[in-house]
């Protein structure tokens, strides 16, 4: 069996990749897949924050290319779910205690025994974008709506494409305010798209909820009522190759905004 | 213990406690007189008894000795006749007739001293009117040339290479670029926080309890926030003055001891060592090992940042059966 890895990166920072990781991984292990997520942020490792697993870390990643523990040692199994497995980055080092050799080791001998092994990514494009792109085939681009995001994305594909081993790479929008893109004061999705160029996999709307699952250390795709929880879950379902329609994220959140859709809808259809 | 050589430093014109310390380190650390006694000329201050403690232990860290008193502060006066520091002798205070028990205890202590006196080890000015001289040789220790920010760096660096010579083969590299900040490793005789002369300390006053006698290990003290990513590795006792953020790492051969908040992983008694300690202000740790037994903090307080509050609750962990157990350390 070889699984495949998929690396989440960016660019530019606070876009949502380690947000991004943490829910796609818990999403695919949810639909059943074993799944192992690596962070590669050392020195600012919060992949771990974001499952609630920081209190279960024993040994890192950079214990495991130092040779002090075997690599099943490392992952730390989800409080949830059995399938999902994370190797943490250690907080007392820098991105050079792990080279892309190493990496890519890790990420050949984990692809063994796991479906998907989902990297996140430091943001920049320096020695850590360059130790988490080596071990990857597949890339998922983050993205917001904001120029200099798009800016930072579009560099980040141009050094993907010169990569060989990177054979796909997708973009996903993050953060994505539908009343804004209405009154015109936010890009588009599909002018993103316009921009890059790339393949679509996905179109994350804004959430508040985001926050709180991150004090928490509980994925959103874990609440089912979150809209940006099943965005997440449709991402997932892509990445296995299904095909789901994207989803309507203008949804509007209060009573009077339902009642005021629901009421337009029918005008159409009168129509 | 005839040390005629004294290192005299001058607390009364700072306001509150941490410029006191900032003070006393600056003098110490510029001083080379190591070994001597050190004389604290407090005025009216106020001091409280864990402060003398810790002032003491802070002297006694640089391989000084706290030798000398002077107050005119009867609380702080008590205080240090409890731990068996010798103090000046007010005459104000001996006449006032209100505490009559308390006089006849200081004329006792003050026919001691004056034996002492005669016996050269307390230096002669103290009976005396010291102000004056105390004044001018302050002025002179505070050369604006030796500024604390330098010596700090100077002994930073000092010390990170000390401790990498210790520990070539625990990950020296990490430890030279990361924290450790004012410090200086004692002696291993000088270390220990009981009295360094007993005799001496019985002449005066005993102390009421037995003094704890701390592993006879190296300790460094660390005077500062231990921030994510930070870490301290070292074969012997941690003692930090100051919070331990989630994300550092403390590992010592033998305990640690955090005078605030503890919330990173802690690991005493790292080469083995099952008696080691951990103790704390107010524990929070994601991890707290010793020796090779592994504790986690519960699921239910899993929060991803430091809970910092006013109120303390001292907890000691140890290990009972295998099992990393915490015992409160106060009473309510």
């Amino acid at each position: 069996m070889t699984g495949s890895v998929i690396v989440i990166t960016s660019g530019k920072g606070g876009v949502g990749k380690t947000t991004t990781s943490a829910n796609i991984g818990t999403a695919l292990a949810k639909d059943g897949s074993k799944v192992v997520l690596i962070d590669t942020d050392i020195g600012l490792r919060n992949l771990d924050l974001l499952l609630g697993l920081e209190n279960r870390i024993v040994y890192t990643i950079v214990d495991v290319v130092e040779g002090r523990c075997k690599l099943k040692q490392a992952l730390v199994k989800d409080k949830k779910n059995p399938n999902l497995c994370l190797l943490a980055a250690a907080q007392t080092r820098d991105k050079s205690a792990v080279t892309e050799e190493q990496l890519k080791e890790i990420c050949d001998t984990l692809k063994e025994e796991y479906d998907y092994i989902i990297v996140d990514c430091p943001a920049g494009i320096e020695q850590g974008f360059q130790n988490a792109v080596a071990g990857a085939n597949e890339a998922i681009v983050v993205t917001t709506p904001e120029m200099s995001a798009v800016r930072d994305a579009d560099r980040i594909i141009g050094l993907l494409e010169a990569k060989e081993d990177v054979k796909k790479y997708r973009l996903l929008v993050n953060r994505v305010r539908p009343n804004l893109i209405k009154t015109n004061d936010m890009m588009s999705v599909e002018d993103v798209v316009g921009i890059l160029s790339a393949e679509l996999i996905g179109v994350i709307p804004e959430d508040t909820g985001i926050i709180t699952s991150t004090n928490r250390g509980e994925p959103i795709v874990n609440n089912e009522k979150s809209l940006a929880g099943q965005a997440y879950l449709n991402v997932a379902r892509r990445i296995k190759g299904e095909e789901v329609p994207f989803l309507d994220i203008d949804q509007p959140t209060t009573f009077f905004g339902k009642v005021k859709k629901f009421l337009s809808k029918k005008v159409k259809v009168a129509k | 213990m005839q040390n005629t050589e004294f290192l005299e430093i001058d607390l009364t014109k700072d306001k509150d406690s941490e410029a006191l310390v900032n003070n006393v380190v600056s003098m110490l650390e510029v001083s080379d007189k190591k070994g001597a006694s050190v004389k604290l000329k407090l005025d009216d201050a106020q001091i409280s008894q864990s402060q003398m403690i810790f002032i003491k232990s802070l002297i006694e860290s640089y391989g000084f000795i706290l030798g000398f008193v002077q107050t005119t502060n009867s609380y702080t006066r008590d205080i240090c006749i409890e731990m068996g520091i010798a103090t000046n002798v007010d005459t104000r205070f001996v006449n006032n007739e209100e505490n009559n028990i308390q006089n006849e205890k200081l004329d006792d202590l003050r026919e001691q001293f004056k034996a002492k006196f005669n016996e050269g080890l307390l230096p002669k000015e103290e009976i005396n009117d010291v102000k004056e001289e105390n004044i001018i040789q302050t002025q002179q220790n505070n050369n604006p040339d030796n500024s604390i920010e330098e010596t700090k760096e100077e002994i930073n660096e000092e010390a990170a290479e000390e401790i990498k010579t210790q520990d070539n083969e625990n990950n020296a590299d990490d430890i030279q670029k990361q924290v450790i900040s004012v410090y200086r490793k004692a002696d291993e005789e000088e270390n220990r926080l009981e009295f360094q002369d007993e005799e001496e300390v019985d002449f005066y006053a005993p102390p009421t309890n037995d003094p704890v006698i701390v592993d006879s290990k190296q300790t460094i003290y660390v005077n500062q926030t231990l921030r994510s990513g930070q870490i301290i590795d070292f074969d012997g006792n941690v003692v930090i003055i100051g919070d331990c953020h989630p994300g550092s790492e403390i590992k010592a051969a033998g305990d640690i001891t955090v005078w605030g908040v503890l919330g990173s992983i802690a690991h005493a008694g790292a080469k083995g060592n099952k008696e080691a300690r951990i103790r704390a202000l107010k524990m929070n740790a994601v991890q707290l090992r010793i020796a090779n037994c592994y504790s986690r903090r519960p699921d239910s307080g899993n929060i991803p940042y430091i809970v910092k509050s006013s109120v303390f609750t001292p907890e000691e962990a140890r290990i009972v059966d295998d099992n990393i157990v915490l015992f409160k350390m106060a009473q309510n």
